[in-house]
C-alpha cells in the first residue's frame, strides 16, 4: 500500500488549517499588535521630530536676537544706554564665544524608524553644543516617563521578537497535539502516512497561512505607520525577510518539541519554557555575567574626578595660561596679560587642559560602552530573540551604534566650532587692552555674530546598515535550518503508547 | 482536613517535573536577580557616600571667595537606592542619581544606570519584582493547570468530586497549595533575603520592615488572585486544550501585552511635552545670563524694591540683581518644570488606573510604589534637592546684599560662612506619603482578587462530579 504524496497531504491540511477560526483569531492578534507596535513608535518619533523642529526653531531665533542685538550695540554710549557687560555684548568675541555659540546636534529618524524604538526612547536625539562644555556636551536626555521606559515600549519588534513566536508556538501546539489529546493518534498511526510527513504537512500548512500573513500584517502595520514603503525598501524587506526566518527558527524549535508526539499540555509547557529562556533567562543571565565580568566604570566616580580636577585647574590656572600662552609663538610676547584674562578666554585654554586630565576617565567609558556593544552583537548570535531586536534597531537607526556615531560627530563638531571661534578669541590677547571709556555700547571687536556651520549627521548608508545585518540573517537561516533538521530527524516513528 | 489536602495537593505538584522545575527556575532567576540589583546597589551607594562626603570637605574648603562664586561652585547631590530597590528598582535605573545643585539653574538629574546600556543590558534587566509580575501568571497558571485540567481529563478530578462532602474543599485546596508554593518560592525567600541584606547594611527600620511585609503581600495577593483565576478557568473550560489555551492567553493578555499597552495609551492620552521644550522654556522665562535689556529692568524693580532713589544706595547692587533673578526663576521652575513633574505623575496615576485592566498593571505600580523606586519617590528627591540648592543660593546671596560692593570694592567671605549650610542629607518619605498616585492600583489589585475569589468560589458550587 503507497502511502499519500506529501504534496496531498499538505494541500489537505491547508485547506483545514485555513477553516480553523484559531489560526485567524492568532493572526489578526498578531497583526494588531503590529500594527499598534508600529503606531507607538511611530507616534514617539513624530513627537521628537517636532521636539527637533522646535529646537531648529528656537536656536534660529536666539541667533537672529544675538544679531539684532549686535546691531543695536553699535550705538553710542548715552546716559540711557551705557556700556554693555561682556558676557551680554555679542559684539565683543570672547563674551560671544562663551554666552552666544549655542548650536544644535540633532540626529533625525530615519524612514524606517517605526521598526524599532531601540535607544530612541532612550537616548538624546538633540546634543546642545557649546564651545567650552567638555567633551561637546553635557550628558543630557530626553525625558521620558522612567515607569514606560522601565516597563519597555510596545514597539513593533517587541511584537516580531516576544508575541509573534507565542502566537506561532500556540498555533503549532494545538493543531499538531489535536489528535494525541483525542485519543485519535492511534488510528492516524494506523495509516500508510509517515510521522514525518504527517507533522512535516501539519506544520508547513500553518506556515503557509502565517508566513505570507506576517509579512503582509507587517507591511500593513509600517504603511499604517506613515512609513514610505517605496524609500525604506530595501531596509523593510531585509526586516520581512528576518521575520520569515525567525518564524522558521521557532518551527524548528517546534518541530524538534513536537517530534515527540506530546500532548498539548506538554507541548505548551516545553514551548514556554523554551520562550521564557530565550527571551528572559538568556539575556538576563548573560547580562548578569557581563555585569560581572567587566562592570561599568563609576559614573559617581566621576562626578568626583571632574570636581577634583577641576579644583586643580583652578588652583593652577596661571600657571596653566602662563604655560599656554608662552607656548604659542603669536602670543609668547605678551605672556604677561595670561593671568589677566576674561572669564571666557580663560575658558578656551584651560577647557582642553580639564579635558586632557580627564581623558583617561572618558577613555574608560567609552571603552566599557564599545566592549558592551560587542559583547551584545555577538550574544545576538547565541540568543536569536536578542540578535533580531539587535537587528531591527540598526535597520530602524535606533540602535547604539548610530548614536555613538552622532554622539562622537556632535564632539567633532565642537571640536570645528572651536577651531573657528577660539583663534579670534585668544588673538585679542595680542591686541591692545579695550579702553574703560568706550564710546559705543558694544565693545564691536566682532563686527557681527558669525554664520557658523551647522551640524549635520553624516549617517551610513542604507545598503551599508543592511549589509550590518546580513551576517546575522545567515546565522539565523542556519539555526533554522539545523533546528528543522533536528526535528525532522527526531520524528521518525509513531509514539503512540504512553 | 484542608490542611492535609493541601499538603497532598503540594505532593502532586512536586512530582509533575515539569511545572515544579519550572516554578523552581523561576524562584532561582528572582533571587539571581535580586543579588544582581541589590549588590550594585550596595556598591553604588558606597560610591554615593564617598563622594558627597567629599563633595562637603570641598564645599567647606572652597577657600575665600565671593559667595555667589561659591552658590555656583556648590555641590554635587546623590540619590541613595531606595532600601527595597532590590526587589523592585522600578524607575531607578531610568532616573538620575546626580543633581549639581548650581546657581541659576535647576539641573536635569544626570547619569542614570541604563543610560548608555547595551541591548543585552536592557532585554537582560529583570528585576525580582518584573519577574514575579511578568512570568508569575505563567507558572501559575501552569501548576494550576497541572493540578486540575489534567485531573479531570484523566478522570480523577470526577473520582475526588464524588467522593467529597464539600466539593469546595478540594477546589479550595487546590487553590492555596498553587499559592502556597509560588508565594513560598518565589516571594517569601526574596522578601526574607532583603531584609537580612538591609539588616547586615544597618537600613533595617520600622518604615523597611513595613514597606517589606507591604510589598511580600501585594505580591502574595497578587500570587493569589492568578491561582484563583488559574485554577477557576481549567474547571471552566471544556477540556483541557481549551484550559490551556486560555491560561495562556491570559498571560499574553495579562501580563505581556496590556502594560505595554497602557503605557502606550497614558502616553496618548496624556502626552508629555518634550523635555527639550521644557528647558527651552526654562531658559527663555529665566535665563541664567540675561540680557542688558534685562538688566535695565532689574535695576528699576531694585530701586522700587529698596524704597530708594539711587543704584548707588543699594549696597551690593550685583548681589541685589542676582538675588531679585534667582527668585524670580524658582517661580519659573516651580510653573514650567513642577508643571511637567505634575504630568508625569498625572500619567503614572492613569496607568494605575489602568490596573482594573489588568491585575499584572495592578501589582506593578503597586510594588514599585511599596518599594519606594517610583517617580514620585524621585521626584521626591528631586523636590528636596531643590529646596537645598535654594537655600543655599539665598543664604550666599544674601550674605553679598548684607556686604557693600561698589566700584573696585568686593565682598568675600570663607569657611564660616560656608559651614553654615548644612550637610545635604535625605531621607526617604515614610510609607504611605506619596503613595497617592497608586491608590487606584492598590485599590485594582483588592477588586481583582476579590473577582478571582468570587469566580473560584461560584465554580466550585456548580461543580458536580
Amino acid at each position: 500500500m503507497s502511502g499519500p504524496r506529501f504534496r496531498d497531504l499538505f494541500a489537505w491540511e491547508w485547506r483545514q488549517v485555513g477553516r480553523s477560526p484559531l489560526l485567524w483569531t492568532v493572526l489578526l492578534i498578531v497583526s494588531a499588535s503590529f500594527a499598534w507596535g508600529a503606531l507607538n513608535t511611530a507616534a514617539l518619533h513624530s513627537a521628537q521630530a517636532a521636539a527637533l523642529e522646535r529646537a531648529r526653531q528656537v536656536d534660529t531665533a536666539f541667533h537672529a536676537n544675538a544679531a539684532a542685538r549686535a546691531r543695536a550695540y553699535r550705538a553710542p554710549v548715552t546716559s540711557s544706554g551705557g556700556p554693555v557687560a561682556y558676557w551680554q555684548d555679542p559684539t565683543d568675541v570672547a563674551g560671544y564665544s562663551e554666552y552666544f555659540v549655542r548650536m544644535s546636534a540633532l540626529k533625525p529618524h530615519l524612514p524606517s524608524s517605526p521598526l524599532a524604538a531601540g535607544v530612541s526612547d532612550l537616548a538624546p536625539s538633540r546634543l546642545e553644543i557649546r564651545l567650552n562644555t567638555p567633551f561637546g556636551f553635557t550628558d543630557t536626555y530626553d525625558f521620558e516617563n522612567p515607569r514606560g521606559l522601565a516597563l519597555g515600549r510596545f514597539d513593533l519588534a517587541f511584537a516580531v521578537v516576544f508575541l509573534l513566536p507565542i502566537g506561532l508556538l500556540l498555533l503549532f501546539a494545538l493543531f499538531v497535539t489535536f489528535e494525541r489529546d483525542r485519543d485519535m493518534l492511534r488510528l492516524v498511526a494506523a495509516q500508510a502516512v509517515g510521522p514525518r510527513a504527517w507533522t512535516g504537512a501539519r506544520l508547513a500548512a500553518i506556515l503557509a497561512w502565517s508566513v505570507p500573513a506576517t509579512v503582509l500584517a507587517m507591511i500593513a502595520a509600517l504603511g499604517i505607520a506613515g512609513v514610505p514603503l517605496g524609500t525604506a525598501a530595501g531596509s523593510l524587506a531585509v526586516a520581512a525577510l528576518l521575520t520569515v526566518v525567525y518564524m522558521l527558527f521557532w518551527s524548528g524549535v517546534a518541530l524538534t518539541i513536537l517530534a515527540r508526539q506530546p500532548g498539548a499540555g506538554a507541548a505548551l509547557g516545553s514551548f514556554a519554557a523554551i520562550w521564557a529562556a530565550l527571551t528572559i533567562g538568556l539575556p538576563l543571565a548573560g547580562s548578569a555575567l557581563v555585569g560581572m565580568i567587566d562592570p561599568a566604570p563609576s559614573a559617581v566616580g566621576y562626578v568626583d574626578a571632574q570636581r577634583r580636577i577641576g579644583d586643580e585647574i583652578n588652583a593652577e590656572r596661571d600657571k596653566i595660561l602662563a604655560a599656554a600662552v608662552t607656548r604659542r609663538p603669536d602670543l609668547r610676547p605678551y605672556a604677561d596679560r595670561a593671568t589677566s584674562l576674561d572669564y571666557a578666554t580663560r575658558l578656551s585654554f584651560l577647557v582642553p587642559e580639564t579635558e586632557r586630565r580627564l581623558a583617561p576617565l572618558r577613555s574608560a567609558f567609552e571603552d566599557h560602552r564599545l566592549r558592551q556593544e560587542g559583547v551584545a552583537r555577538i550574544a545576538g548570535f547565541a540568543i536569536p530573540t536578542l540578535g533580531i531586536e539587535a537587528a531591527f534597531a540598526t535597520l530602524a537607526g535606533t540602535d547604539p551604534a548610530r548614536q555613538r556615531t552622532f554622539e562622537a560627530q556632535a564632539r567633532q563638531y565642537q571640536l570645528r566650532l572651536r577651531g573657528i571661534v577660539h583663534p579670534l578669541v585668544q588673538r585679542e590677547i595680542t591686541q591692545p587692552p579695550s579702553s574703560p571709556a568706550r564710546t559705543t555700547r558694544g565693545r564691536l571687536n566682532l563686527a557681527e555674530p558669525l554664520t557658523l556651520p551647522k551640524f549635520a549627521l553624516a549617517d551610513r548608508p542604507a545598503a551599508e546598515r543592511i549589509g550590518g545585518v546580513l551576517p546575522f540573517l545567515l546565522w539565523l537561516g542556519l539555526l533554522a535550518l539545523l533546528a528543522i533538521t533536528i526535528g525532522l530527524v527526531r520524528t521518525r516513528e509513531w509514539k503512540v503508547v504512553e | 482536613m484542608i490542611g492535609s489536602l493541601v499538603r497532598l495537593e503540594l505532593t502532586m505538584l512536586r512530582r509533575d517535573r515539569r511545572a515544579w522545575w519550572s516554578l523552581i527556575a523561576l524562584a532561582v532567576l528572582v533571587l539571581l536577580s535580586f543579588a544582581a540589583i541589590a549588590g550594585d546597589n550596595a556598591r553604588s551607594d558606597a560610591d554615593k557616600r564617598a563622594v558627597a562626603a567629599a563633595e562637603r570637605e570641598r564645599w567647606v574648603g572652597q577657600g575665600e571667595k565671593d559667595p555667589h562664586s561659591a552658590a555656583h561652585y556648590s555641590i554635587f547631590a546623590f540619590k541613595p537606592s531606595p532600601a527595597l530597590a532590590g526587589l523592585d528598582p522600578g524607575s531607578e535605573p531610568f532616573v538620575g542619581q546626580s543633581v549639581w545643585l548650581e546657581a541659576h539653574h535647576q539641573n536635569d538629574m544626570l547619569y542614570r544606570p541604563q543610560q548608555n546600556a547595551s541591548l543585552l543590558q536592557r532585554i537582560g534587566f529583570a528585576s525580582p519584582a518584573a519577574l514575579i509580575t511578568g512570568f508569575g501568571p505563567l507558572i501559575v497558571f501552569l501548576l494550576a493547570f497541572t493540578l486540575v485540567a489534567q485531573d479531570r481529563e484523566r478522570g480523577t478530578m470526577r473520582l475526588a468530586l464524588g467522593a467529597a462532602v464539600h466539593p469546595r474543599l478540594i477546589v479550595g485546596s487546590k487553590a492555596l497549595a498553587v499559592w502556597s508554593a509560588a508565594a513560598g518560592l518565589l516571594v517569601l525567600p526574596v522578601a526574607v533575603i532583603s531584609l537580612l541584606s538591609l539588616g547586615i547594611g544597618g537600613r533595617l527600620g520600622g518604615d523597611v520592615l513595613l514597606r517589606t511585609l507591604c510589598w511580600a503581600l501585594a505580591m502574595a495577593g497578587y500570587l493569589a488572585l492568578l491561582a484563583a483565576v488559574g485554577i477557576a478557568v481549567s474547571l471552566r473550560a471544556g477540556n483541557a486544550r481549551l484550559a490551556l489555551a486560555g491560561l495562556f492567553g491570559l498571560w499574553i493578555l495579562f501580563a505581556l501585552a496590556l502594560p505595554r499597552v497602557a503605557s502606550g495609551v497614558v502616553d496618548a492620552v496624556r502626552p508629555l511635552p518634550s523635555s527639550q521644550a521644557i528647558r527651552q522654556q526654562m531658559a527663555e522665562q529665566a535665563p541664567a545670563f540675561w540680557s542688558d535689556e534685562q538688566n535695565a529692568r532689574n535695576r528699576a524693580a531694585l530701586l522700587k524694591r529698596s524704597g530708594v532713589r539711587r543704584i548707588e544706595d543699594i549696597p551690593n547692587l550685583r548681589m541685589a540683581e542676582l538675588d531679585l533673578m534667582e527668585r524670580h526663576s524658582h517661580a519659573v521652575f516651580d510653573r514650567v518644570l513642577g508643571g511637567f513633574y505634575g504630568k508625569v505623575a498625572s500619567q503614572d496615576e492613569l496607568f494605575a488606573a489602568l490596573g482594573f485592566l489588568s491585575p499584572t498593571i495592578a501589582a506593578q505600580a503597586s510594588s514599585s510604589s511599596v518599594s519606594g523606586s517610583d517617580f514620585s519617590h524621585h521626584r521626591h528627591f528631586i523636590d528636596t534637592a531643590e529646596r537645598y540648592r535654594r537655600n543655599l543660593v539665598n543664604a550666599m546671596n544674601a550674605d553679598g546684599m548684607a556686604h557693600r560692593a561698589h566700584g573696585t570694592e568686593r565682598h568675600t567671605n570663607d569657611a564660616r560662612l560656608w559651614s553654615r549650610i548644612p550637610e545635604f542629607a535625605y531621607s526617604a518619605p515614610p510609607l504611605g506619603a506619596l503613595s497617592s498616585t497608586a491608590l487606584p492600583a492598590f485599590a485594582a489589585l483588592l477588586f481583582w482578587l476579590g473577582i478571582a475569589g468570587f469566580l473560584l468560589v461560584r465554580i466550585s458550587r456548580r461543580l458536580r462530579p
